[in-house]
C-alpha cells in the first residue's frame, strides 16, 4: 500500500496526468478506429465460433416426418382456395378460415384489432385457433403463423395454404405436448402485433398457455417449388431469438438437403468475403428492423419472450428445386422440436451475430467493437470537461451548473419537439417535421444569443456533458441492439471529433479555416434531417439511373413516398414500439447536434471574449475563482450528478 | 355442496349390499369423439365400526390398512388429464364430482383430537397412498396443504373431532405407472370384466382422461363397512385410435382414393382435394378402440336384481351405449338387458368374450348432450418475470336464473397476490358486488401457500371477471426443481355451484397455470460468493484504511527519507517507527494484514 | 432576505413539479413502485396498502409474507384513509402528503446547514441546498414512487436537526425513524455525542434510555394491533434481519444469499448484518469532533451494507453531503465517482430489462451492475471521509500542501 502510494506520488511529480490527459483525445479516436476495425476482423477464421444445439431436448430432424403423398392434394386444394379468397374483403376471409380450423377441431375464433391516432385509423381481423394437446395440460403452446401479406408485400398465398393444411395434418398426431396456435394475421405488422399484444393482457374466447415458440410461414405466390429458404430472425428493436432455434432450423435442413441462407447471402461459408457481406447486412438488418415499414413475421414475437423465426421461401426463377412438401416437412419438424422441449428456450446465446447459417460470432467476441466507440465519447467528454476546468474561469460551479442547466434545456426542448411530432395528426405529419426540423436549424442561433458572451470553458463544459451523455446511451444501446449502437456510434463520430467550436481556434489561417469548413460540413451532413433525407433518398427508394446527377437527386425525390416513410417510422413507434428510431432520433441524436450547433457558433463573440479577458472582466471572475478553488469545478459535477 | 352428499348417498345405497359392481358407459360425442365412463364400486365386510375392520373380503386390505392406520375417516384421490371442452362435450359426466382438476389431487376427513395430531395423519396418510399409488403425493407439504375449505364437505355427516385436508399437485403427470395400481384394486385385477379393457396405452391416448377413487365409510344399524368407488372417464378420438388401431401410430398419408374430399368444388381432380370437415360414416368395435375385447364376466360380481336405475331398469347392466337413432350396434357374447334408441344395455356372461360395434353414417348425432351450468376460464395477464396479474372469467350461461358459487383457489408462496389490487365486473353491471364471502390466509414464505375461498353470486346471462396482480419472488437455489425454466405450476381452481338439489350441484375446475419465475445463473456460486465477498472486502480495507492510518505532509516523508538517505536508511528509519508506533500506527498494520 | 425569496421559490417550484408529474402521469406511481432500484419488501408503497387491506378485513397483515413494514405505517395511513377517504398513489392526500415530507426534509437541511456545527465554515447558499435535495431524481423519483422511507428519512433528518436544540425531541425523533427503519439504530453512537457532548456519563445514560422507552412505546403498538402478540417482530424486524423476502434490488445482498448454499445462509446472514455494524463504532470514535459528519458516513455505508437498500438512500446521502461544501477542496475522485455512479443508474434499469423482461440477458447482468453501484458509492465514502479527515489533519490552512496516510 505504501509502496503503491509512492509510485502514485512519484507519477504525480513526474507530471504524468497531465500527460495522459493531453493524449485523451487521441485516444478516443483510436478507439473507434478500433471499433470499426475489430468489425472487420469479426469474421477472419478464429474469431468466429461454429453454432451447436445447446438444449438437447430439442432432437432437431429426429422425428419422421408424414406430411406427405395425399396431403400435398389437400395442400393444393387450400391454394385453389386460398387464391380465391385473395380478393375478398378481409373480414369475410377471416370467417371462412375460421371455419375450416374450426372443422378440423381446433377452438377457432376472430380477433377484431383496430389502432387509433388522431384521424389515422388501422384496423383489420386475424383470425386464429388453438388445437388442444392431447398430452399437454393447455398450459404451454407453439405457434404456426401465416400473414395474408409477407414482409416483402406479397400475397403468402403458399404460406397461408400450408399453414392451414399442416394445421389439419397436426391434428392426426397424438404426439403433441404443447398446444399449437394457428394464427392469418392481416398483416405482420399491426395485426400480428395487436395479437400477440392482447394475447398477453387480455384472456382471449379461446386461448392456451406460454408460447414457447413460433414458426413464421412465408411461401408467397403461385409456385409449388421454391430455389432455397432464408431464416429471417431479427425482432424489433434489434431482440433476437434464442440462437438454438435458428440452429434448429439450419440443422433439419441440413438434414433435408434443403439450400438455407441467411441475409440473402448464397455463397459458401468458406470465403472471408461472404462472411463479412453477411455480418455487415445482419449488422444493417438489426439496426433498421421495423424502422418504417412491415416486417416478416418473427418481429412482433420479440420482446414478449417468445423466440420465433420466418422461414422464407425464395424462389428464383432459373432453379427451383425444392417443393412445397419439403417445405411444409420442414416446419412440421421445426415445430416437433420445440414439442420436445422440456423447458422454456434458455440456453444457448440471445445475443450473435451471424456470419453464415453455421457460424457466429458471440457477444463477448463483437461486443468490444460497440463498447470501444461508445468509451471514446465518455473519454472526450472526460477530456473536455478536464479541460474546461482547468481555465480559471471553468473553475466556477455556478458556471458548470449553468452549462448543465442548458444542456438539460437543449433536451427539454428536443423532447418537447417530440411529443409535438408524436401528437401529430398523420395527413400533415410531414409539414410538421419540416417545420420541426426548421426550428431545430433555427434554434441553435436563439441559443447562441444567449450563450455568446459566455467563456470558453463554457461551450468546453456544454460539449462535454453532451459528449458524456452520448456515451452513456451508446453504452446502453450496445447491450440492447448492438447494431444500432454501433451505427449510431459512427454518425456521432463527426459531432464529437470533427466539430470545433471556432472559439478554439485563435488566429485565423489556412489550418483553422479549413477546420471550421470541416466543421461546418459535419454539422450540415449529421443533421438528423440530412440523415433522414439521404436515407430516404438512397435506401427506401433508390434513385434511378437518371436520377443520379446531383439537382434531380433532390427535385424527384417524390412527396407522398417520403410521407409514407416517416408516416410509417411514427406509426411503428406508436403501435409497435420500436423505440429504437424515433425517439433516439429526438431524444439522443437532435439534442448532440444542436449542442455541437451552438458550440460552433459561437464566432462573432471571440473579439469581444478577447477583449473581455484583456480588460479585467474576466479579472473579477480570477478573484472569486481563488476564494472557490479547485472543489468548485468537482462540486459542480456532485450539482451535474442531480 | 349438498349434491355431493346425495350423490355419495346413492353409492351408499348401492353398497349397502356387500358385493361389487363394475359398469361401463359408453357415449360417443360430436366430432367422433367417444366419452368412455368405467365405474367400479365395492365394499368391506360388516363390522360393529370402521376400525375393527378385520375382514376386508373383496376390499383391497392394503388400502384398508392404511386409512385405518392414518385414522382417515374418508379419502378422495383424482388423477386428471388433457382438457374437457366444455362447449363439445358439454357437462362433465356425473356433474364433475368425479374429475378432478389437472394432476393429481387429494383430500381427506382425518380424525385428530386436535388439529396437529389430525395434521401429522395427514401426512401419513398421503406418504402411504404415494407409495401405493406411484404417484409423487408425499410432495403434499404444508405448502401446499388447506385445512378446511369450504368448497369440500363430507359425505357423511362431519363431527368436530374430523378435520378436511385438501392437496394437489398439478405438475404431476399421470400415467400408466398410476393406472397398474388402480386396476391392481379390484378383485379381478383386471383379467375378467370391464376392467380388462384397461389398457395403458389406449387409455392414455386419449383427449382427457380422469381417474377417481373414493373411500367412505358408511355406518347403518347393521354395522360399519369402508365403500371404495373407483372411476375411469375417458374422451377417445376415435378417429385417431381407429388409425392407430389400423398402422403404426404416426399419421401416415391416406391413400388417394380413400381420402374424402368435396367433389363439389370445381377445382377437383386426382391432384386436389378439398378435405370434407368430419368423416359421417364411422365403424368401430370396442376392440379397436381399447385393443382386446371384454375377455369375460368377472366373476366375483354379484348382480342385485332387486335395484333399480332412473330408467326402471334393473341396474345391474355392465355395459352400456347411449346413441341415438342413427346408430346401430350389433354384439358379440353377453346378453341384452335393455334396447332402446337412446340406450342399449348389456351384461357379461362368465367366460364368454364380448364386443359391441357401433355404425352410423351420421357422427354428428348424438344423445342430447347436457351444457354445464357455469362456464369459467383463469389465465395470466401481464408480461416478464417479476409482476403479473391472474384474470379469472365466470360466465353464468343461463338466461333466467342467477347461480351462486364457490371459488377456491390455492397460490404456491412464490406468488405473492395483492388483494388490494382485485376487481370484480359483471357484464352488464355498472355496480354490482359479486362477493357474498371472502376467505383469505395470506402466504407465508416456506409455510403455506396463499388460500382463496369467495362465494360469488352471478346474474343470469352474464359473466364475472375477477382479476388481481400478484409479484413473482426468487428462490434459494437450491429449490428450483431441476428444469426451472419450463416455470412452476399453479393448481386449478375449484368452482362449486351452490344449489338444493342434486341435480344442479356442478364442480369443475380451471386448468392450471404456468408461472414463470426469474431464475439465477446456476453455475454462478462460487463467483457470486467470491466476487461479493471482493467488494466488501474492498469496501472494509479502504474505509478502515482512511480511519486508522494517520496524515503526514509529503514534503517531510520527502525530507525523512533524503536525511536518512537512501534505502538502507530508510528501512532503519521504518524500523524505528514501528517501535515509535502510536496506538492508529498499531491499528493500521493490523487492519492491512486483515485486509490484504 | 433575497436569499430567503429563493428558498421559498425552490419549494414552490420542487412541489409543482411534483405535483405536475403526479397529475400528467398517474400511472407513473404504480410504475415506479415496481422498480425493484426503487423500492423494497421494506418500503413499498403497494404492499403497504395490502398490509392496511388486510387489516381492514380483520386478517393480521403481520401473519403473512406480505408486509414487511412497522405497524405505524399502517396507523398513519388508517388514519389518513379515514379522513381523506382514498389513498390511491395519486390522490390528493397522498400528493400532498408526500410533497410536505419532502419540503420539510428540504427545511430540516436548511436548518442543519446554519446550525452551529457549520459556523464559520464556507457552505452552499440555503436555496443551492434545498434545491439539490428537492430536484434530486433520484429524490423525486423516491417520492413520486412512495416509497415509506421518505418517513424514516424526515425523521432521521429532523433528530439531526433537533439534536442540539432539543434533545428530548431529538431522542424521540430518533425513537420513531429506528421504529420505521431498524438500520436508524446505528445512528445512535454519533448521536450520542451529539446529545451530550460534554460525555457526561449521567445524561448519556438518560438519552439511551429515554432512547429505549420511545423505541419500545412504539413496539407496544405493534404487539396491540396484532391481537397481544408479537409476531409483527418477526414479519416486520425478522425479514430484515434474516433476509427471508428474496426480491432483486441494489444491494450486495440478493444474489448472493440465492446463490449460497443452504448450509451456509444462517452463518453468512449473521456475517453481513455484523460487516453493516462494523463500521459505527470506528466511524463514531474517528470523526468525534465531527458527529454529524459520523452521521452521514454511516448513511453513506450502511447505503451498500444493509438487507434492503433502495436509490432514495443514496438522494439523502448526497443531499447531506451537499452540507460540507468546506470538504470539497480535497476531494480527489469527484469526477470518476460521478461517471460510475451514473453509469451504474442507468445501467442498471436497462439489464433488469434484459434479465426479466426480454430473457436474453441473465441475472448476472443486474448483479453485476449493482456491484459497480456499491463501487460508486464506496469511491464518494471514501474520498469523504479521507476529505474531511485531511481537514480535520491541519484544520485546512494549507490546502496547497500534499498529504499521505501511513
Amino acid at each position: 500500500m505504501p509502496l503503491l502510494q509512492r509510485l502514485n506520488r512519484v507519477f504525480n511529480k513526474k507530471g504524468g496526468i497531465k500527460s495522459l490527459i493531453s493524449l485523451l483525445p487521441v485516444i478516443s479516436v483510436l478507439l473507434v478506429l478500433a471499433g470499426v476495425c475489430l468489425l472487420f476482423v469479426l469474421p477472419m477464421d478464429g474469431q468466429f465460433r461454429r453454432t451447436y444445439i445447446s438444449e438437447n431436448a430439442l432432437l432437431p430432424g429426429q422425428a419422421h416426418t408424414y406430411f406427405k403423398d395425399s396431403e400435398e392434394n389437400i395442400l393444393r386444394a387450400y391454394r385453389e382456395e386460398v387464391k380465391i379468397l385473395k380478393d375478398v374483403a378481409e373480414s369475410e376471409r377471416a370467417v371462412v378460415i375460421e371455419k375450416w380450423i374450426n372443422d378440423m377441431g381446433y377452438k377457432a375464433a376472430i380477433h377484431n384489432w383496430s389502432f387509433t391516432h388522431q384521424d389515422d385509423v388501422k384496423s383489420g381481423s386475424n383470425v386464429y385457433g388453438v388445437l388442444h394437446a392431447p398430452r399437454g395440460d393447455t398450459t404451454e403452446s407453439m405457434i404456426l403463423c401465416a400473414p395474408w401479406i409477407n414482409g416483402d408485400n406479397e400475397f403468402n398465398e403458399g404460406g397461408v395454404a400450408l399453414a392451414i393444411a399442416l394445421a389439419r395434418y397436426f391434428t392426426r398426431w397424438s404426439v403433441w405436448s404443447k398446444d399449437i396456435i394457428i394464427v392469418i394475421p392481416s398483416d405482420t405488422r399491426f395485426g400480428l402485433s395487436k395479437w400477440v399484444a392482447d394475447y398477453h393482457y387480455t384472456s382471449m374466447s379461446a386461448s392456451s398457455g406460454a408460447i414457447q415458440g413460433g414458426v413464421v410461414l412465408d411461401f408467397p405466390g403461385s409456385y409449388e417449388h421454391f430455389s432455397r429458404i432464408e431464416v429471417k430472425y431479427t425482432g424489433y428493436n434489434g431482440q433476437l431469438p434464442n440462437l438454438d432455434l435458428i440452429n434448429t432450423a439450419v440443422l433439419i435442413s441440413a438434414h433435408m438437403h434443403l439450400n438455407i441462407v441467411i441475409h440473402g447471402v448464397a455463397g459458401t461459408d468458406h470465403e472471408y468475403k461472404n462472411r463479412a457481406t453477411t455480418l455487415l447486412r445482419g449488422i444493417i438488418d438489426q439496426s433498421s428492423s421495423g424502422l418504417y415499414k412491415q416486417g416478416y413475421g418473427n418481429e412482433p414475437f420479440s420482446g414478449w419472450r417468445v423466440d420465433a423465426i420466418t422461414l422464407k421461401a425464395v424462389m428464383d426463377t432459373q432453379s427451383m428445386p425444392f417443393t412445397q412438401i419439403e417445405y411444409g416437412k420442414l416446419v412440421e419438424s421445426v415445430l416437433r422440436s420445440i414439442n420436445n422441449l422440456q423447458e422454456h428456450f434458455h440456453q444457448s446465446f440471445f445475443f450473435y451475430l451471424m456470419i453464415s447459417p453455421w457460424q457466429f460470432v458471440s457477444i463477448g467476441t463483437y461486443l468490444p467493437a460497440a463498447m470501444l466507440v461508445g468509451a471514446s465519447f465518455t473519454i472526450k467528454g472526460i477530456y473536455l470537461w478536464l479541460k474546461a476546468t482547468e481555465s480559471a474561469s471553468g473553475k466556477s460551479i455556478v458556471e458548470s451548473a449553468h452549462a448543465f442547466g442548458f444542456f438539460v434545456a437543449i433536451l427539454l426542448a428536443c423532447a418537447a419537439l417530440f411529443t409535438v411530432a408524436g401528437s401529430a395528426p398523420s395527413s400533415v405529419l410531414l409539414p410538421i417535421y419540416g417545420l420541426i426540423s426548421g426550428i431545430s436549424v433555427i434554434l441553435p442561433f436563439f441559443l447562441n444569443k444567449i450563450v455568446e458572451r459566455k467563456s470558453e470553458s463554457y461551450i468546453t463544459k456544454l460539449r462535454s456533458y453532451s459528449l458524456i451523455y452520448a456515451g452513456l446511451v451508446l453504452t446502453t444501446l450496445s447491450t440492447l441492439n448492438f447494431s444500432l449502437a454501433l451505427i449510431l456510434g459512427l454518425l456521432f463520430f463527426p459531432l464529437a471529433h470533427l466539430v470545433k467550436p471556432s472559439k478554439e481556434v485563435s488566429e485565423v489561417s489556412i489550418k483553422t479555416s479549413v477546420a471550421s469548413l470541416v466543421s461546418n460540413a459535419a454539422i450540415i451532413l449529421t443533421s438528423p434531417w440530412t440523415g433522414i433525407l439521404l436515407y430516404f433518398r438512397f435506401i427506401v427508394c433508390p434513385p434511378s439511373s437518371k436520377e443520379t446527377v446531383f439537382p434531380r437527386l433532390i427535385t424527384s425525390i417524390s412527396v407522398p413516398k417520403l410521407d409514407d416513410f416517416v408516416n410509417g417510422m411514427m406509426w411503428n413507434w406508436r403501435a409497435l414500439g420500436v423505440w429504437s428510431f424515433v425517439p433516439i432520433l429526438f431524444l439522443v441524436w437532435l439534442p448532440l447536434w444542436i449542442s455541437a450547433f451552438v458550440a460552433t457558433l459561437i464566432q462573432e463573440s471571440k473579439v469581444i471574449e478577447v477583449e473581455s479577458v484583456k480588460n479585467g472582466k474576466a479579472g473579477e471572475e480570477k478573484v472569486a475563482v481563488n476564494s472557490e478553488g479547485v472543489e468548485d469545478g468537482k462540486k459542480s459535477d456532485e450539482s451535474a450528478k442531480d | 355442496m349438498t349434491g355431493l352428499r346425495i350423490i355419495f348417498v346413492c353409492l351408499v345405497q348401492a353398497l349397502l349390499v356387500c358385493g361389487y359392481y363394475e359398469k361401463l358407459d359408453l357415449r360417443p360425442l360430436p366430432r367422433n369423439a367417444l366419452l368412455a365412463s368405467f365405474s367400479f364400486s365395492l365394499s368391506s365386510e360388516l363390522a360393529p365400526s370402521v376400525r375393527d375392520i378385520t375382514h376386508y373380503g373383496i376390499f383391497p386390505r392394503s388400502v384398508g390398512q392404511i386409512i385405518k392406520s392414518a385414522h382417515a375417516h374418508e379419502v378422495h384421490l383424482r388423477f386428471a388429464q388433457g382438457w374437457w371442452d366444455a362447449s363439445e362435450w358439454g357437462s362433465l359426466p356425473e356433474q364433475g364430482e368425479f374429475a378432478g382438476g389437472t394432476g393429481v389431487e387429494v383430500w381427506a376427513w382425518m380424525e385428530g383430537s386436535e388439529l396437529a395430531e389430525a395434521e401429522r395423519r395427514w401426512y401419513e396418510l398421503v406418504n402411504a397412498l404415494s407409495g401405493l399409488f406411484c404417484a409423487s403425493l408425499n410432495f403434499v407439504d404444508s405448502t401446499r396443504t388447506t385445512i378446511n375449505p369450504l368448497s369440500f364437505s363430507p359425505s357423511s355427516p362431519s363431527s368436530s373431532d374430523k378435520f378436511l385436508f385438501h392437496g394437489s399437485l398439478p405438475r404431476e403427470t399421470v400415467c400408466t405407472e398410476n393406472l397398474t395400481p388402480f386396476v391392481k384394486l379390484l378383485p379381478c385385477k383386471g383379467r375378467a370384466g370391464i376392467s380388462s379393457l384397461l389398457d395403458g396405452h389406449k387409455i392414455f391416448d386419449s383427449k382427457w382422461q380422469s381417474m377417481s377413487l373414493d373411500f367412505i365409510p358408511e355406518c347403518t344399524y347393521r354395522g360399519c363397512r369402508l365403500g371404495m368407488s373407483q372411476k375411469i372417464n375417458v374422451v377417445l378420438d376415435v378417429l385417431r385410435s381407429l388409425e392407430r388401431q389400423n398402422h403404426a401410430p404416426v399419421p401416415i398419408p391416406r391413400p388417394v382414393e380413400r381420402l374424402m374430399c368435396d367433389e363439389s368444388k370445381q377445382y377437383h381432380s386426382s391432384e386436389k382435394c378439398f378435405p370434407l370437415p368430419t368423416a359421417p360414416t364411422v365403424k368401430y368395435k370396442i376392440s379397436d378402440l381399447f385393443g382386446k375385447s371384454v375377455n369375460s364376466k368377472c366373476a366375483l360380481e354379484q348382480v342385485d336384481d332387486t335395484e333399480l336405475n332412473e330408467f326402471g331398469e334393473n341396474a345391474g347392466y355392465n355395459i352400456c351405449a347411449h346413441i341415438t337413432g342413427a346408430w346401430s350396434l350389433s354384439r358379440q357374447g353377453g346378453t341384452v338387458l335393455s334396447s332402446y334408441d337412446t340406450r342399449a344395455c348389456f351384461s357379461l356372461v362368465e367366460n364368454e368374450e364380448f364386443n359391441l360395434s357401433f355404425d352410423t353414417d351420421n357422427t354428428s348425432s348424438v344423445s342430447p348432450i347436457s351444457h354445464a351450468p357455469v362456464h369459467i376460464q383463469r389465465s395470466m395477464t401481464g408480461r416478464g418475470q417479476q409482476h403479473g396479474g391472474i384474470q379469472t372469467i365466470i360466465r353464468n350461461p343461463s338466461s333466467s336464473s342467477d347461480i351462486s358459487v364457490i371459488y377456491y383457489e390455492v397460490l404456491p408462496w412464490y406468488m405473492k397476490p395483492y388483494l388490494s389490487s382485485m376487481t370484480t365486473h359483471v357484464s352488464g353491471y355498472s355496480s354490482f358486488d359479486p362477493v357474498q364471502k371472502i376467505l383469505y390466509k395470506p402466504f407465508l414464505e416456506r409455510v403455506r401457500g396463499t388460500y382463496l375461498e369467495m362465494i360469488l353470486t352471478i346474474p343470469a346471462a352474464s359473466s364475472l371477471t375477477i382479476s388481481y396482480d400478484f409479484d413473482k419472488t426468487l428462490l434459494y437455489l437450491a429449490e428450483y426443481p431441476p428444469d426451472a425454466n419450463r416455470g412452476f405450476d399453479v393448481s386449478p381452481g375449484i368452482l362449486r355451484v351452490i344449489s338444493s338439489s342434486p341435480e344442479d350441484a356442478y364442480v369443475m375446475r380451471t386448468s392450471s397455470l404456468l408461472l414463470a419465475l426469474p431464475t439465477p445463473d446456476f453455475s454462478m456460486p462460487y463467483n457470486v460468493i467470491i466476487l461479493t465477498s471482493t467488494v466488501m472486502a474492498l469496501v472494509f480495507g479502504t474505509v478502515f484504511n482512511i480511519l486508522v492510518r494517520r496524515f503526514v505532509y509529503e514534503e517531510d516523508i520527502e525530507r525523512e527519507y533524503r536525511g536518512r538517505g537512501g534505502f538502507k536508511g530508510r528501512l532503519k528509519e521504518l524500523f524505528k517507527r514501528k517501535k515509535s508506533a502510536n496506538e492508529d500506527d498499531k491499528k493500521a498494520k493490523k487492519i492491512e494484514g486483515t485486509t490484504t | 432576505m433575497d436569499e430567503q425569496k429563493r428558498l421559498l421559490n425552490v419549494c414552490i417550484a420542487a412541489v409543482l413539479l411534483r405535483a405536475a408529474i403526479s397529475i400528467g402521469f398517474p400511472a407513473i406511481h404504480g410504475i415506479l413502485d415496481q422498480r425493484v432500484e426503487l423500492t423494497t419488501a421494506s418500503t413499498s408503497f403497494k404492499q403497504l396498502r395490502e398490509g392496511l387491506h388486510l387489516y381492514r378485513m380483520g386478517v393480521s397483515p403481520f401473519d403473512g409474507g406480505v408486509y414487511h413494514q412497522a405497524p405505524l405505517l399502517i396507523l398513519i395511513f388508517q388514519a389518513l384513509d379515514g379522513f381523506y377517504g382514498s389513498i390511491a398513489p395519486n390522490s390528493l392526500a397522498i400528493n400532498v402528503v408526500y410533497c410536505v415530507l419532502d419540503v420539510l426534509c428540504a427545511w430540516f437541511l436548511v436548518q442543519i446547514s446554519t446550525s452551529e456545527s457549520f459556523s464559520g465554515r464556507k457552505k452552499l447558499d440555503s436555496w443551492n441546498i434545498a434545491a439539490i435535495y428537492l430536484f434530486n431524481p433520484l429524490v423525486i423519483a423516491t417520492n413520486l414512487a412512495r416509497s415509506t422511507a421518505v418517513f424514516s428519512n424526515v425523521l432521521i433528518l429532523a433528530a439531526i436537526r433537533f439534536a442540539t436544540y432539543s434533545q428530548f425531541l431529538s431522542v424521540l425523533f430518533l425513537a420513531a425513524a429506528s421504529h420505521l427503519n431498524i438500520y436508524a439504530v446505528y445512528l445512535v453512537p454519533p448521536f450520542m455525542i451529539l446529545w451530550s457532548p460534554t460525555k457526561a456519563f449521567s445524561n448519556c445514560a438518560v438519552t439511551v434510555l429515554l432512547y429505549a422507552a420511545a423505541f419500545g412505546g412504539l413496539s407496544l403498538l405493534g404487539y396491540f394491533m396484532s391481537g397481544g402478540s408479537f409476531q409483527y417482530i418477526k414479519s416486520t424486524y425478522g425479514t430484515l434481519l434474516f433476509f427471508s423476502d428474496l426480491v432483486p434490488n441494489m444491494g450486495l445482498w440478493w444474489y448472493f444469499f440465492m446463490e449460497i448454499f443452504d448450509s451456509f445462509r444462517p452463518l453468512f446472514t449473521y456475517i453481513f448484518q455484523l460487516y453493516s455494524l462494523i463500521y459505527v463504532l470506528p466511524i463514531t470514535i474517528r470523526l468525534q469532533k465531527e458527529p454529524l459528519f459520523a452521521i452521514v458516513s454511516i448513511l453513506g455505508v450502511t447505503l451498500i451494507s444493509k438487507a434492503y437498500p433502495e436509490l432514495g438512500d443514496l438522494g439523502i446521502y448526497i443531499s447531506l453531503l451537499s452540507l460540507y461544501q468546506h470538504i470539497f477542496t480535497n476531494v480527489r475522485y469527484a469526477l470518476l465517482s460521478a461517471l460510475v455512479i451514473i453509469h451504474a443508474l442507468v445501467l442498471a434499469p436497462n439489464f433488469y430489462h434484459l434479465w426479466i423482461y426480454l430473457g436474453s440477458g441473465n441475472a448476472n447482468f443486474f448483479y453485476a451492475i449493482s456491484l459497480v453501484y456499491a463501487i460508486g458509492v464506496t469511491l464518494i465514502l471514501t474520498d469523504t471521509l479521507r476529505a474531511i479527515l485531511r481537514i480535520e489533519f491541519d484544520g485546512g490552512e494549507e490546502p496547497q500542501k500534499v498529504v499521505v496516510q501511513i
